[in-house]
């Protein structure tokens, strides 16, 4: 055993954080439990017994079913027959009869002593209230495209943000798990690409509070680049913590998706990608009630790469050298003695069978790894306060080795009456995360781990005979895909960051009269990252070793505030013509402020900080943006038939040219419940039938903060060897810069059939996106290559159902299922000029015509098989033999050459789906996610590009003469890139990245309650939690949705191997008392 | 109490909006506080000397100045298109090397316009705003000189741009090149004028020794040698001289020089002023122990074989490259590598230090040969002194036109052509000079072509190709700009 692969220290560390930190939760709340006013009043009270049957709704009766008193732990559970009796009963007793998949009933018992209870199934929702952004409506009021999914819905033990939760539970909205590094970027996307140049993120809405726009985590892209100057590493801006992860999933209460512009343009100049809304748990009136939720899991890589074992990699080398030296007109028979260097042969690897040696480099640096969650709430509240309060640890070892994450957060939700007319109210949320990033991305030169453990030769060994990280120069001079042992940098490497978060937000309500109320409030939200890094000197920069160590220290803070004042009118006139109005007036100002400095000269490297080097680079970076806003929306339905909502905001923004500061985003929606005419009472199988109608345009803000304005950067020189600093232009202004804006159109159904045992959303929806911020291409001898220029075109179509189904119900067991599935296509109308070609990487370009990162590259048709197909044959370059790659002539010239290029393909998948059940069977509960996406390609850019190197994935067989000419798609083995067309951009390690997962699998066991209570519980669950359980699919590399360029959506689709997902194994306790 | 309420959430919301909306950045420069006082101006002119290191530094122009012609090639194993289409003088018009040069030329010339279109409103002494128009007029010289001999016809800039609708109204098209060296001309003669009586500029700047230098150069390139000759000994007149020591030219500490003239400044140290010629000119091997830390070449730029046979014995000047590199393991493989502008001290992948000659007296001195030779050949006289300046300086025995030795011998006037661009390709490897000499004297088809065939190497340089193609990412962004004849 080496220290490598142990973190004694830090495991310990974790579990007495998390000791500690309960302990302190529990006596908090113990104490708040005592202290509750409602515990005195049961005592006196008259007692009684109570029983009674419960039934389904068809008639037949129902097991299993918790009914339990209202404030105690008392309760019993339904027999087989459905009924019940509760002894000791006080007769102001309230009994809450609940269910899962069931809607909760509360009755007060009054003097009865015998209840019937039938219960209602949860699923059809018509009646739930749903967040709408400044206000809730109605489920059955609602008319635009809104979805909710309920916290405890999507709740996965294991993992840190709800983000990666609501992966195929809502139609329409793409999750992408791009990395699985803890505290990772995930994206989120509501139907399709807004946006080339801005974010494509949605707006995400926390309790009212707008805190911008997720995303911001972990572009990985450049990684390694920065970390050999001790410039760099101040400057870095690379931002590495999903800032969702802030947010602690076990508050959440649920989560309403703004999808058609109809209910984003609420959110204006913001709304344009779509509106999460985050409610959190509230208190509720009755007895506190404290929960707990701990978990611990093992976390596992999901899927290795399949790699070249240590023979294959042998003849793989000794052919790629031998043809680079048949190129260079030797002869191959020629011994290493009058061969260059990068054609020289290993003796051994002329006999790969003599090779012992056969190292699994990706099991170097993976681990099994634990993940714990610790969570406690509790509600409590009387009729005039209630209170949420809760806390909860998170921490995750990765299982790449010295990455870890964790977070400590904390919640407060009061809300109280001080007179019947003013209800004030405060959220308040902190959140205090830190981790470890290793370099795991990047190319293998700049010590991305990933990259070099799938180069490194499997001939060299791991450890020396000392059992140190081996490392040997001449496998690195004989270029066997290794610059470093990969162990040295994970060690060497150092990313620490930490982050605390602070939301508080404080509302007054005021009752004016009845239904009128004005309701304002403030809110701060705060952020502060520190960011430490260092690297030794046992970090190569490329072929460099012994590169002098550099560290730096970040510090930035964000300081958002937020005033928000509405006028709501609500009242319903004649029982029928029900009117909701609002206005309201809202500011919100953010201050960005970064604080960096670099050192370097460390005399020695035992103190990983700046102090201990000298200080020799530093950067005060400082942005800000203001918005107001002017709201408003009108509501009314008639009878519960006809409805209509319209809202109109005007935004004020700093971040726009001055001749347009300001915008009006309208909307308007219809609603049509047919199920309410007269005519439909005898289809007595259909319970609802609504049809909604929308139109309305919604803003894209997500441009940075200063682009309407000419800026100058530095641009520096030398004079009497001494850097002075000079100052060029950087960018143009520009008046008349503006938002994104975009007309979304949406058609949309629900119906809910047999008595709610099948419900379906529908909806369908056309998205324009005009006045696009585009990076337009300016003549370059104007001195300005481009300029941001509001002039490209998208569209998006699409199609989303969601479907949620009773299938099986009967006495002992029942089988839910939700299926979701979303299918949209984008589609660049216009850009700058026609036929312009924006460049997005080196592999796709957005261009009219075609969805936006479109692969444009050569289109590869196999292999020359032998001489005469050659013969004549358009080449790449003149000196091409068999094995070499075929292209297509697409401009037919004759010659292949970059010209020959056209668009083969994009990342977008041309559907996605998912696919959620729950069975229960008596107490146990047993929860199936999948979901899949279908159609998209990936553009795999590390370890398959024949060049007789490093070591490979295994996509396919090399040619390698014309008797064994492979698959007649992979060329041969040739350490010399260019003249054969493999250095050329091309479509040959473009990939389908189709894919189905289990996502989630959870079994729990709910313990009968007469157990529970003998046990002092009100409840008790026992659960087996297993994430990404298996992944069906082709796609070679780590994960189909790997992808190192974080959130910078556009650029989806090249794979240049990201942290991969890991399979955890979870068993958690859920208590209740 | 409800009153109250009601004033408190007023007062929150009676915020100015439009000045609650309007900011400004505070960490950056933006346009409209700059080009005020002198400084502003001594700023912004740093900025346009910045944009030198990135033509010279080893990222552009360098490949296409060197590695096109028979000096240079490619040794390492995962050569870009960008570089083999240098090497095998094969220039698409998607290279991305043609596409820099062009972006990074006229960038300058952008930052040029911004201090010639303005200065003369902004408030300080003449003295100073002579000095900074006169540099500016070189500089915009200097990159257009460069754009016009590679891409032939050009736009022609000369205003300053602030938004995307003024460029969007200017004429883009191409301007024939004998517009394009009148402006160059005029642009020096100002310049000339501007500068010829300041005095104690550092040679990293625009100097009259440089603008007059540079302007025989563009004369001799025009052929109008009379003018060239008389540009060219007025510089002559001036304070340069030859070094003796011809390798302290071009390693670590080559800081205004006696020879030097114009030059190109870069610092090491990592803080991001230095250049990349250590590994480009050095070949890609991995156990080569020349640098510290272990650092190995690029391999991008080394000389052929062909050139490093084109010294004459003895030639001191053979100083500039490597005959063999040292390996880790103490022996040595045969590999040409170099010596000159390469930084041995710095172990950092593009932090070299050593400055780059952009004009220096020995290239004075062969030019006035040159133009003396054109106007007429004159058997050892002074076109022939200068010559042997330069030869003697690298240990060499006198050309003379009756010369007994044949190699010595030069007889007549194209004997004399042939002696200048044997004398320049060795004098200047790795100055960036090699192309634009074959191409001012026509001699570029012969020249590389029979360096291809005696390579043994199955490729040509077309007529077509003395021109490089404009870059088709300009032509989709302004298709009037047209292309080049071949491409």
């Amino acid at each position: 055993m080496n220290s490598y692969q142990t973190n004694l220290p830090l495991k310990r560390n974790a579990l007495f954080q998390g000791f500690i930190f309960m302990s302190l939760l529990t006596i908090f709340f113990s104490t708040a439990a005592i202290t509750d006013p409602t515990n005195q009043l049961a005592a006196a009270e008259q007692l009684r017994t109570v029983s009674g049957q419960v039934l389904n709704a068809d008639g037949t009766s129902l097991p299993g079913v918790s009914v339990s008193i209202r404030g105690t732990t008392q309760g019993a559970i339904t027999n087989a027959e459905g009924n019940y009796t509760l002894y000791n009963i006080p007769d102001n007793a309230i009994l809450v009869f609940s269910f899962v998949g069931m809607k909760t009933q509360e009755i007060a018992i009054g003097s009865r002593t015998v209840i019937n209870v039938t219960m209602e199934s949860a699923t059809i929702g018509i009646e739930e209230v749903v967040a709408v952004g400044y206000g809730t409506q109605r489920r059955k009021d609602v008319t635009g495209a809104i979805s909710r999914v309920s916290g405890d819905d999507i709740i996965q033990p294991s993992t840190l943000s709800f983000d990666q939760m609501i992966q195929g539970k809502i139609a329409g909205v793409t999750v992408t798990q791009t990395t699985g590094a803890p505290g990772g970027n995930v994206n989120v996307v509501v139907r399709g690409l807004s946006s080339i140049t801005g974010g494509n993120q949605p707006l995400y809405v926390v309790d009212g509070y707008p805190i911008g726009s997720g995303g911001g985590g972990s572009n990985f892209s450049t990684y390694g680049y920065e970390m050999f100057t001790a410039d760099r590493m101040a400057k870095t801006v690379t931002n590495r913590i999903n800032p969702l992860a802030s947010i602690n999933p076990a508050d959440i209460e649920s989560i309403e998706i703004l999808k058609d512009a109809s209910a984003t343009a609420i959110y204006g100049s913001r709304g344009a990608n779509g509106v999460v809304l985050v409610t959190t748990k509230k208190g509720t009136i009755g007895k506190s009630q404290i929960n707990v939720d701990v978990s611990y899991g093992i976390q596992e890589i999901a899927h290795k790469l399949d790699l070249m074992n240590s023979r294959e990699y042998a003849q793989y080398v000794a052919e790629g050298r031998d043809n680079a030296w048949v190129y260079l007109g030797g002869n191959i028979d020629d011994p290493n003695e009058v061969r260059g260097g990068s054609q020289k042969v290993r003796p051994e690897f002329r006999n790969p069978e003599s090779i012992t040696v056969n190292s699994d480099w990706q099991d170097v640096i993976f681990r099994t790894a634990p993940v714990q969650n610790y969570q406690v709430s509790s509600t409590l509240g009387t009729e005039n306060t209630k209170f949420y309060i809760s806390g909860g640890y998170f921490n995750q070892e990765g299982i790449i080795l010295t990455s870890d994450y964790q977070r400590f957060s904390l919640r407060t939700n009061i809300d109280s009456k001080i007179s019947s007319r003013i209800h004030v109210g405060t959220s308040l949320m902190g959140s205090y995360g830190y981790g470890r990033w290793p370099v795991t991305e990047g190319h293998y030169g700049q010590t991305g781990v990933l990259t070099m453990v799938a180069a490194a030769a499997p001939t060299i060994p791991v450890y020396d005979a000392n059992g140190k990280p081996y490392f040997d120069r001449q496998d690195m001079t004989d270029g066997l895909g290794w610059l470093a042992n990969p162990l040295d940098v994970l060690e060497g490497y150092s990313d620490k960051r930490k982050a605390a978060n602070i939301l508080m937000n404080n509302y007054v309500e005021y009752k004016i009269i009845e239904g009128l109320t004005l309701r304002s409030s403030i809110g701060v939200k705060y952020d502060d990252t520190t960011i430490k890094l260092f690297r030794t000197s046992a970090v190569p920069r490329e072929t460099t070793l012994n590169f002098p160590a550099t560290g730096a220290a970040t510090k930035y803070e964000t300081l958002n505030w937020l005033n928000e004042n509405t006028l709501n009118f609500k009242h319903l006139f004649k029982d029928k013509h029900l009117v909701d109005l609002l206005i309201g007036i809202s500011e919100q100002k953010e201050s960005y402020d970064r604080l960096s400095a670099g050192a370097a000269e460390f005399p020695t490297e035992y103190v990983p900080y700046i102090s201990a080097g000298i200080v020799s680079s530093g950067t005060h970076q400082l942005s800000e943006w203001s918005m107001v806003s002017l709201i408003s929306r009108f509501q009314y339905s008639f009878n519960d038939r006809y409805m209509i909502t319209a809202t109109l905001r005007r935004d004020g923004s700093s971040r726009f040219g001055k001749n347009n500061k300001w915008g009006t985003f309208p909307s308007i929606s219809l609603g049509y419940n047919i199920s309410e005419e007269s005519f439909m009472q005898s289809l007595d199988f259909i319970q609802t039938m609504k049809l909604r109608a929308s139109y309305g345009v919604a803003g894209n803000n997500q441009i940075g903060n200063y682009a309407h304005i000419a800026l100058l950067q530095p641009s520096n020189y030398i004079e009497n060897n001494t850097k002075v600093i000079g100052l060029v232009p950087s960018t143009l202004s520009n008046d008349d810069l503006t938002w994104e804006k975009s007309k979304q159109m949406n058609l949309g159904m629900d119906l809910s059939l047999l008595a709610g045992r099948i419900s379906l959303n529908a909806d369908v929806y056309k998205d324009h996106k005009v006045d696009l911020l585009l990076q337009a291409k300016l003549p370059s001898a104007s001195g300005f290559p481009s300029a941001m220029l509001n002039v490209g075109e998208i569209e998006n179509k699409g199609i989303e159902l969601n479907l949620n189904t009773q299938n099986i119900k009967t006495r002992n067991f029942m089988w839910n299922s939700n299926i979701t599935f979303s299918s949209n296509k984008n589609k660049v109308l216009k850009l700058t000029t026609e036929g312009e070609r924006i460049t997005i990487n080196s592999s796709q370009v957005a261009q009219a015509g075609y969805p936006i990162s479109s692969y444009y590259l050569l289109h590869t048709t196999g292999v020359f098989m032998n001489a005469q197909e050659l013969e004549g044959a358009p080449k790449i370059h003149p000196n091409n033999v068999p094995g070499d790659l075929k292209f297509e002539d697409y401009k037919p010239d004759g010659k292949i050459d970059l010209n020959d290029r056209y668009i083969v393909g994009d990342p977008w998948p041309d559907f996605i789906w998912g696919f959620n059940n729950s069975f229960t069977y008596g107490n146990l509960t047993l929860s199936v996610s999948l979901n899949g996406s279908r159609g998209g390609y990936n553009l795999l850019t590390q370890n398959v590009n024949s060049a007789g190197v490093q070591n490979q994935i295994k996509v396919g067989e090399r040619w390698r003469s014309e008797d064994n000419p492979g698959d007649g798609k992979r060329p041969r083995a040739i350490r010399n890139n260019y003249a054969y067309g493999f250095g050329t951009n091309s479509d040959l390690n473009l990939f389908d990245n189709s894919y189905t997962r289990i996502k989630n699998m959870n079994l729990m066991y709910r313990l009968p309650q007469n157990l529970a209570s003998k046990l002092t519980f009100s409840g008790l669950q026992i659960y087996l939690d297993i994430a990404n359980l298996y992944t069906f699919t082709d796609y070679p590399g780590f994960d189909p949705e790997s992808y190192a360029g974080g959130d910078n959506i556009v650029g989806t689709g090249e794979d240049n191997l990201t942290y991969p997902l890991s399979r955890t194994i979870t068993l958690g306790i859920k208590a209740t008392f | 109490m409800k009153q109250k309420l009601i004033y408190i959430i007023l007062m929150f919301s009676l915020f100015s909006c439009d000045d609650f909306i309007t900011l400004q950045p505070e960490d950056t420069i933006n346009e409209g506080m700059f080009f005020k006082t002198s400084d502003d101006y001594e700023t912004a002119l740093i900025g346009i000397y910045s944009g030198l290191q990135s033509i010279h530094g080893g990222s552009n122009l360098m490949y296409i100045s060197e590695l096109m012609s028979d000096n240079h090639t490619i040794w390492w194993t995962s050569p870009t298109t960008n570089e083999m289409e240098c090497n095998e003088a094969n220039i698409t018009t998607t290279n991305g090397f043609v596409n820099s040069v062009w972006t990074v030329c006229y960038a300058g010339i952008s930052r040029c316009n911004n201090i010639l279109t303005r200065i003369d409103q902004a408030n300080f002494s003449d003295a100073l705003k002579s000095q900074y128009k006169g540099e500016a007029l070189f500089l915009r010289a200097y990159f257009y000189f460069y754009l016009v001999r590679l891409f032939g016809d050009i736009p022609l800039i000369e205003v300053a741009f602030r938004s995307p609708a003024e460029i969007a109204d200017f004429d883009m098209t191409r301007k024939p090149v004998q517009v394009i060296y009148q402006r160059i001309i005029n642009d020096l003669k100002d310049a000339d004028n501007l500068l010829k009586n300041v005095s104690g500029l550092s040679k990293s700047k625009a100097s009259a020794g440089a603008v007059k230098a540079l302007l025989g150069k563009v004369y001799l390139t025009q052929k109008e040698y009379a003018a060239a000759s008389e540009v060219l000994s007025s510089v002559m007149g001036m304070n340069y001289a030859l070094l003796t020591d011809y390798s302290k030219l071009f390693s670590v500490g080559n800081n205004q020089l006696a020879e030097s003239i114009f030059e190109v400044n870069f610092l090491s140290g990592n803080i991001g002023e230095g250049n990349s010629y250590s590994t480009i000119f050095n070949p890609g091997i991995f156990n080569m122990d020349i640098f510290p830390g272990g650092m190995i070449g690029h391999g991008t730029i080394v000389p052929t074989r062909d050139f490093a046979n084109a010294y004459e014995k003895n030639d001191l000047r053979r100083w500039a490259i490597l005959d063999s590199i040292k390996l880790t393991d103490g022996t040595y493989q045969h590999d040409l590598g170099a010596r000159k502008f390469v930084d041995f001290t710095t172990g950092i992948s593009g932090d070299g230090g050593v400055n780059f000659t952009a004009l220096r007296y020995a290239d004075v001195l062969l030019m006035k040969a040159e133009a003396l030779n054109e106007i007429g050949f004159e058997a050892d006289g002074e076109a022939f002194d200068l010559l042997n300046q330069v030869r003697s300086r690298a240990g060499l025995p006198d050309k003379t036109a009756n010369n007994p030795v044949d190699s010595l011998k030069v007889a007549n006037q194209i004997d004399f052509r042939l002696a200048i661009e044997i004398e320049r390709r060795v004098e200047f490897v790795f100055e960036q000079q090699r192309w634009f000499d074959l191409i001012r004297t026509g001699r570029a088809l012969t020249v590389v072509n029979n360096y291809f065939k005696n390579a043994g190497l199955n490729f040509t340089l077309e007529e077509y190709e003395l021109l490089l193609p404009i870059p088709q990412a300009e032509r989709d962004v302004t298709p009037e700009l047209g292309q080049n004849t071949g491409y």
